[in-house]
């Protein structure tokens, strides 16, 4: 018979079992051209991502669009509003090339009226969007802001995680960064090659995860 | 294994969700709300640095788990000294009580309990900490601070030229950007000088220094909250004075304007007592030769000061750029006994600080005051500038380096305080002694002092002080070797030469060096003109006849009334028992030194 922690144990690890392989990329087709990564919804061809301002946005619509990323930030995160200006050059870079940058918003707390100041503080060139119920946020397993991900038009969420190495802990900063992960991810998926680094740990504020709705603090 | 059921069945609640775990101990109302108050709201409430408010149920909910990450490593309450020396006021880290409940509340979920039991957040009356000031300045104009580029140095003047004197206890900046203002220094200027100087340059505020300045009054660093200094100690502020904001700026990829606010504190009473900055090495360690190859990992800068006169130390405070890996300030006691004043083993140039000591720090005469500097100037050290590593001289610029330790202390009586600051200026000269007294830039200034100022003896300064204060001003140096001048002998950088710093320099350029006898004895550190009249006037009176014509009420004791102005520097050091009284003993064993050297 089994003892009382180890059944404890079996069950945690099915419990964490399941989850991870919810989360894994599973694509239907070797064929990334017409290959759409099942459950992913991020999938659908007429995929909307609703912003601020009330827009709706099908990224894949266009058939210009090569890859997606979903930057999730925070209004007060330090970390977050350092890399401002480096995500603004980024999406320079890369909008030309087919890529579509959403910035979100994962804590619930957030108002419409705080993102839209928080954009227009920092310039953020992109739409944004909020994710009170942390539907995005969860879809892409994303832990911290700042963090990127970098979906592929199969859906598959071809990069999760820094935007580069500047920050190695904690107020520990480099002067420069010696790996530009973002970057090299996107460089990546354009050339229709595998990242060499998908997932990658970030230093930032931590998500906390969604309240229930009736637990969402006011204001903040 | 108990505990191992327990730690496994709560992550298989936490894990299958929904379910409640066992009601916690702790609950933000009853136990949570009074740590945050006490070590997060000081900085954490809006207008000041923490970058989001901590002060509400609400203000933390959603930040903690980010709290429980920073807590654990001990990034945050931020307190970069190093445990175990002395106690420091208002020490900010949790104590291991106060840590372990906040982590296992948050681990608990955050429990609110009853909030309307909850203590009441700190008021903080339109942002001010220390509530509302008695006077408010803000800058007249708006400086822009560029999105990109170098940091920016630059001074700023806040209007105040009030009628009468007044002694400031605590300054509070108020920056508007506060993501671009690295740091500002507090320096009391008179008001005409300022503004003049202001009104020169187009743009608010002006680039370097090079005026007249009456003192340091503090200054505002990341991390450092504001408070009142000790006792019935405070700094002067002159009537008809203006602050000058020296600011440092750090551009944040978003464009500012910067129109900076300062809240002053004022005393009701003069202090007592002044207090004196003793800075360890001496101007921010220029002139120690700071030259750091690229590579190397452990390079050490050491410089001591001896006490003349005992002191009671209030603040200690260090300053170095980003390739400096630890600093510590020591202090040997004459008994042999040695204490470590402030030690920084992690040195984070965004988390400077100028700290209080629990309780003053008595120092006595002759306590050797050591500051060790370690530079790490390896791709290891993460903060490190330049990628790969490049050479780093010592420079103002934020990618050069400096270092200094600074104890803020008190004489017990004026006397006193006069014979410290003029050993200190002495031990400020030594900065101005190794630029010059380096190789071929000797030779050259050596050469440009001989065809400024023609002899190089203390006859110069004689003739140039024509008000015979002391001090040569600005306007009592000829305008062509003025600049010079002042970049060269002005070691403390005050806008006036003094007597001091002239005398400790003309040896050097003069190519002479010092005997060993002249930083020895009850003369040490003296000027060498005064040296060497008193010597003179020692053989001359060898047999008492100077004493006994000095000691004018014939009581054998000469008091410091008695004595010459202008030898009362000499009294001090020969009145080796400091009771302000030379006995005939004290006088006939500073001539026996004076005497050996011939």
């Amino acid at each position: 018979m089994m003892s009382k922690s180890a059944l404890s144990k079996a069950v945690l690890l099915i419990v964490l079992g399941s989850w991870w392989v919810a989360n894994l990329p599973a694509v239907a087709s070797a064929d990334p051209g017409t290959a759409v990564v099942l459950n992913s919804p991020f999938a659908a061809a007429d995929w909307t991502v609703t912003d601020i301002q009330g827009r709706a946005h099908q990224p894949w619509a266009d058939p210009q669009t090569r890859a997606v990323v979903l930057v999730f930030i925070s209004p007060d995160c330090p970390v977050s509003n350092y890399y401002q200006p480096t995500l603004r050059r980024l999406v320079d870079q890369y909008r030309k090339a087919g890529v579509a940058w959403y910035f979100v918003h994962p804590l619930p707390q957030v108002t419409a009226e705080q993102a839209r100041r928080h954009a227009w503080d920092y310039a953020i060139p992109v739409p944004v969007v909020l994710d009170p119920q942390q539907v995005l946020t969860g879809a892409c397993g994303a832990k911290k802001m700042p963090q990127a991900a970098v979906i592929d038009r199969r859906g598959a969420i071809a990069y999760l995680g820094r935007i580069d190495d500047t920050f190695v802990g904690f107020g520990k900063r480099r002067a420069q960064p010696t790996e530009h992960n973002l970057r090299d991810a996107l460089t990546a998926v354009l050339a229709g090659e595998d990242v060499a680094l998908p997932r990658t740990d970030s230093v930032g504020c931590l998500i906390p995860p969604a309240p229930r709705e009736s637990a969402i603090p006011s204001g903040g | 294994m108990g505990s191992g059921h327990r730690v496994w069945g709560v992550g298989l609640l936490v894990a299958l969700g929904g379910a409640i775990a066992e009601a916690g101990e702790w609950t933000y109302a009853e136990h949570i709300a009074a740590i945050v108050h006490e070590k997060c709201a000081a900085c954490h409430h809006p207008g000041q640095a923490g970058p989001f408010p901590l002060l509400t149920y609400e203000d933390v909910l959603p930040r903690a788990p980010t709290i429980e990450a920073v807590v654990q490593e001990d990034y945050m309450p931020p307190w970069p000294p190093a445990a175990g020396h002395l106690p420091l006021a208002r020490d900010r880290r949790l104590t291991a009580e106060q840590k372990s409940r906040l982590l296992a509340w948050i681990a608990d979920g955050c429990p609110p309990g009853d909030l309307t039991t909850a203590p009441r957040p700190p008021v903080f009356p339109d942002g001010w900490t220390l509530g509302p000031p008695d006077l408010v300045v803000t800058m007249p104009e708006a400086f822009t601070v560029p999105a990109e580029g170098h940091d920016i140095y630059r001074n700023f003047v806040l209007p105040i030229d009030l009628p009468e004197d007044k002694w400031v206890k605590a300054i509070e900046l108020r920056p508007q950007a506060r993501s671009v203002v690295h740091h500002a220094l507090y320096f009391v200027v008179d008001a005409q000088t300022a503004r003049e100087r202001d009104a020169a340059d187009p743009q608010p505020g002006f680039r370097g220094m090079g005026l007249p300045i009456r003192h340091r009054i503090g200054g505002y660093v990341p991390g450092v909250v504001p408070q009142r200094l000790p006792e019935d100690l405070a700094y002067p502020l002159p009537a008809h004075t203006d602050l000058v904001l020296q600011t440092h700026f750090h551009p944040s990829g978003k464009e500012e304007r910067e129109q900076l606010t300062v809240g002053l504190y004022f005393a009701d009473m003069p202090p007592s007592r002044e207090l004196l900055p003793i800075q360890v090495p001496p101007g921010f360690g220029r002139g120690m030769g700071i030259d750091i190859p690229p590579g190397e990992r452990n390079y050490v800068v050491t410089d001591s000061y001896t006490l003349p006169v005992a002191v009671t130390g209030y603040l200690i405070s260090g300053h170095a750029h980003y390739v400096c890996a630890r600093m510590d300030m020591r202090a040997q006691l004459p008994d042999g006994s040695e204490q470590v004043l402030l030690e920084i083993p992690d040195w984070n140039l965004d988390w400077q600080g100028e700290y209080e000591f629990a309780q003053p720090v008595r120092l006595p005469a002759g306590t050797v005051l050591t500051t060790t500097l370690v530079y790490d100037n390896s791709a290891e050290n993460l903060q490190n500038p330049f990628s790969p590593p490049r050479r780093v001289p010592w420079g103002e610029q934020s990618t050069d380096e400096m270092g200094s330790m600074t104890l803020l202390a008190t004489a017990d009586t004026p006397r006193e305080a006069e014979v410290l600051k003029r050993s200190y200026r002495l031990k400020q000269t030594e900065i101005v002694k190794n630029v010059v007294g380096e190789g071929k830039l000797r030779e050259r200034v050596r050469e440009e002092v001989r065809q400024r100022f023609g002899a190089l003896d203390g006859r110069v300064f004689t003739q140039l002080d024509r008000n015979d204060n002391g001090f040569l001003d600005r306007s009592e140096v000829p305008e062509r070797a003025r600049d010079k001048a002042f970049q060269w002998f002005d070691a403390d950088d005050d806008g006036r030469i003094a007597r001091e710093e002239f005398d400790a320099l003309v040896p050097t350029l003069a190519g002479r060096t010092e005997t060993s006898e002249e930083n020895t004895g009850p003369t040490a550190g003296l000027p060498p003109r005064l040296r060497e009249e008193l010597a003179e006037r020692l053989r001359a009176g060898g047999d008492g006849a100077l004493f006994r014509q000095l000691d004018q009420d014939g009581n054998g004791v000469l008091t410091r009334a008695e004595v010459p102005e202008r030898f009362r520097a000499v009294f001090d050091r020969i009145d080796a028992d400091g009771d302000g009284r030379m006995t005939r003993e004290e006088w006939d064993a500073a001539r026996a030194v004076l005497n050996r050297k011939r």
